[in-house]
């Protein structure tokens, strides 16, 4: 007979006998009792938030003043990036308070939303912060079953980014165009990852950037293991295996069959091998997002996609290019492949699918708030995330990116403000982020149960093919196997293709 | 008939049942607490290995005993092998040169009479640091395959860079590089104190009958250094199969699978993936060879130099 205890229980019954047993052991003398209600309600009550070192600095600098208006106390938890997911994870799993409000990778959400762990966002605090203000792709994040149950912090989505002075000039353009047939668009980039390879080649190998070396290259991307290998990976792929006509992209929603080495895949990992071992610097297999910003910034390629470029790229004490970059969504494709009849299909127009690459860091309020904080950090998170506050962390150097219409009306803020993009830089980082958040064909990131796993799996058989371990078919092969076995361990296939719909809002 | 005399505790020894009483009236809180901590996770991950716990998975499931299932798959699961023939070549690469290299500088350092104790200090620096500053800094800095300062020396002397970190197999060099030049200052500590420890008169001896500097190692320093030595060894060797912070920093276990140890693995099945069940099992396998191969360490160099 099988032996069955739920989850949650085997957790909570370890821990407690854990520390139960260490109390036990070096109990400290009994605290006097309490002289009850009345010193309870003399005590000023405590937000206490959780969040990422950097961004949570930023945020209790902004929120301070709010905080001691009210009377507050603000507790905050510093955490790392993946220390913070961990956390938060494993705080959910075993059913532990971490904190009132936390912040969140919005991908977790499958697991942090669907377990229970977070608080409806109430009708009233929706209307504060004027919800309806928020891109749809946002919005998606945010929500689990039709109901909202975090609130918008980050519109972190991929952006192409290319060197707007060098494809406006005139003796680059006319070398190109002998070579390729066509010209380089200083307004658009690269529109399809055909051009994207074109560029990639014709800009490798000769002295562009004029340092007296022959040093340069076409592109460098985050292709590291371990680090954001996932969204590079992903980002370069949705064109090709993204079907406008069908919602999924990662797992088949009918059966729950991984697609990850369908020919679009296999397409996109066979050019990017290509791409990144002869036309990326030196290590370009195995760069770490900030080395492929490096690259990009430090005027060693002519193309990157990548987060923070944007930003990045105005820092005088990092960037050589400030001013010289344009931006665009993700090139497109000609050809996709479609799923479901097993065929390419061809477009006249290029097929865009941008990829909400990691879709951003989300604000949340725990369901075991402290009852006496509840006013307070609803209170909290309303003034943190309301259109006011929200303009200003987008426009300054906070890392957050854009996720309201408002936002995308704001070119001025942008141009002038902290950041100072420039009004042209301004205008295509702004475009570029809505053509991707409201896009009707854009890919959301994987957020069903256990995506940590899917990425390894994912990175796993990337990494293979980019060292040459593997051909890319035989790479994507073993990638598709290992979903499917992830997806059997976490539920069923069919079990997880009914998440991966909750988690398209369907 | 003689009868046997009857023996009384003698006050001595009452006062020492007394007194170690005491000592372990002390010692049983540290004693308790140190065997709540090992032994809690010790069952608790031994029982999750039975189980098919997973911390992340959504909806109305429930833990349930699977027998040795996780054990099947671990048998079978060719990425695991991949990790554990990658540990082993590690260990394999390291610990022979962090042996040679300690006792070499080791043997320099006796042997000095001025600033040994600067040349200790220095020596001992490399231990000080964190394993992920270390990878860090003399990792992906040095070892950069575009801007970093060893490929630009090798360039201006007019060689390839190296891919240190996108080949599979210098990826495994580069890693080795830097823990040997971490953890060798462990190696020369330990020998030091070792060599240290054997008296020159020994020596002087050896010399007077005639034998020469090699066979005065072999035959004194070496049979004398050798307790200390295998003890250095064994937990160099157990270190090296533990290895996980280096590799995470540096490659992340890649290109590919190049670099990926068992620690590591353990690391994203269990803690990242929240596969508890899986990850238990794989932390059992390490656990349970590093014992068998810890055991019969040291069973044979008891015996090795039993004989001597």
């Amino acid at each position: 007979m099988a032996n069955k205890v739920s989850r949650r229980q085997f957790l909570q019954l370890a821990g407690g006998a854990a520390g139960a047993m260490a109390l036990a052991a070096c109990a400290a003398p009994a605290a006097p009792a309490s002289s009850g209600g009345e010193a309870m309600s003399q005590e000023k009550i405590v937000i206490r938030y959780a969040g990422l070192d950097g961004m949570g600095a930023r945020v209790e600098a902004f929120m301070l003043p709010w905080v001691e208006d009210n009377g507050y106390e603000l507790e905050r938890g510093a955490f790392g990036q993946q220390e913070l997911t961990d956390k938060i994870m494993q705080s959910v799993a075993t059913d532990t308070y971490l904190a009132d409000i936390f912040q969140f990778p919005s991908n977790a959400r499958a697991d942090v939303i669907g377990a229970g762990a977070l608080q409806e966002i109430p009708t009233e605090v929706l209307e504060a912060i004027d919800f309806d203000d928020v891109l749809p792709g946002i919005v998606n994040t945010l929500s689990w079953e039709g109901k909202v149950y975090a609130l918008p912090y980050d519109g972190d989505i991929h952006y192409y980014s290319f060197r707007k002075d060098l494809f406006a000039n005139e003796d680059i353009n006319s070398r190109f165009k002998d070579s390729y047939g066509y010209d380089l668009s200083p307004d658009t980039g690269a529109v399809t990852w055909d051009q994207w390879r074109n560029i990639c080649e014709f800009f490798t190998g000769w002295d562009w950037n004029e340092n007296g070396e022959e040093d340069d290259f076409g592109a460098a991307c985050m292709t590291k293991r371990g680090d954001t290998l996932w969204w590079g990976f992903n980002s370069r792929a949705t064109a090709y295996a993204k079907h406008p006509d069908d919602d999924a992209y990662f797992i088949d929603l009918d059966t729950g069959e991984a697609r990850l080495n369908n020919p679009g895949f296999v397409r996109a990992l066979t050019e990017w091998v290509e791409e990144m071992q002869n036309w990326a610097p030196p290590g370009g297999t195995n760069f770490t997002y900030g080395d492929s910003l490096n690259a990009m910034n430090g005027g060693r390629v002519a193309q990157t996609y990548n987060w923070d470029a944007v930003t990045s790229a105005t820092s005088p004490e990092t960037s050589v290019i400030q001013g010289l970059q344009g931006y665009n969504i993700l090139p497109g494709s000609h050809e996709v492949f479609n799923s479901k009849s097993g065929e390419w299909d061809y477009f006249d127009i290029p097929s865009h699918a941008p990829f909400h690459a990691f879709g951003g860091w989300v604000i949340a309020v725990s369901a075991q708030v402290d009852d006496l904080a509840y006013d307070a950090v609803w209170g909290f998170v309303t003034h943190l995330t309301k259109p006011e506050s929200g303009l200003a962390f987008v426009t300054d150097l906070t890392g957050a990116s854009p996720y309201r219409f408002s936002q995308m009306d704001a070119v001025e803020e942008f141009a002038t403000g902290p950041l100072q993009l420039g009004e042209e830089v301004a205008m295509d980082y702004l475009n570029a982020a809505r053509e991707t958040l409201d896009h009707p064909n854009a890919v959301t990131d994987q957020a069903f149960g256990g995506w940590v796993q899917y990425r390894d799996a994912l990175e796993l058989g990337v990494s293979k093919a980019l060292a040459n371990e593997l051909p890319p078919q035989d790479a994507l092969d073993e990638v598709a196997a290992a979903f499917n076995e992830i997806s059997e361990r976490m539920g069923g296939l069919q079990h997880q293709a009914e998440l991966y719909a909750r988690t398209l809002g369907r | 008939m003689a009868t046997e005399p009857r023996i009384y505790p003698s006050k001595r020894f009452r006062f020492e049942i007394k007194d170690n009483l005491w000592k372990w009236i002390f010692l049983l809180p540290a004693v308790a607490i140190i065997l709540i901590l090992l032994a809690v996770p010790v069952v608790w991950t031994l029982y999750a290995a039975f189980t098919d716990l997973h911390l992340y998975r959504i909806g109305d499931f429930e833990t349930e005993f699977v027998g040795l299932a996780n054990f099947e798959k671990l048998m079978s699961n060719r990425s695991f092998w991949r990790t554990a023939r990658n540990t082993v070549v590690f260990m394999l690469g390291v610990v022979p040169a962090q042996l040679i290299i300690g006792l070499t500088v080791a043997l320099a350092l006796n042997n000095i009479t001025r600033g040994q104790k600067l040349f200790r200090t220095w020596f001992l620096m490399p231990l000080m640091v964190s394993p992920v500053v270390v990878s860090f800094i003399v990792g992906r800095m040095l070892f950069q395959e575009d801007i970093g300062p060893i490929n630009d020396i090798l360039r201006n002397l007019g060689f390839d860079g190296v891919p240190w970190l996108t080949s599979p197999t210098w990826a495994m060099v580069a890693l080795m590089a830097i823990d040997v030049w971490q953890w060798s200052s462990f190696m020369i500590l330990m020998l030091l104190a070792a060599l240290q420890g054997v008296p020159p008169d020994l020596h002087e001896a050896a010399r007077v009958d005639g034998a020469n500097q090699l066979q005065s190692f072999w035959r004194i320093t070496v049979p004398l250094i050798m307790p200390i030595t295998m003890t250095a060894l064994l937990i160099r060797i157990i270190d090296a199969f533990k290895v996980v912070e280096i590799i995470m920093v540096l490659t992340g276990g890649g290109p590919g699978q190049a670099t990926e140890s068992v620690t590591l693995a353990i690391y994203r099945t269990g803690v990242k993936g929240g596969d508890l069940a899986f990850g238990s099992s794989q932390a059992y396998f390490l656990l349970i060879v590093l014992m068998i191969f810890g055991g019969a360490y040291l069973v044979l160099t008891r015996r090795a130099m039993g004989k001597d």
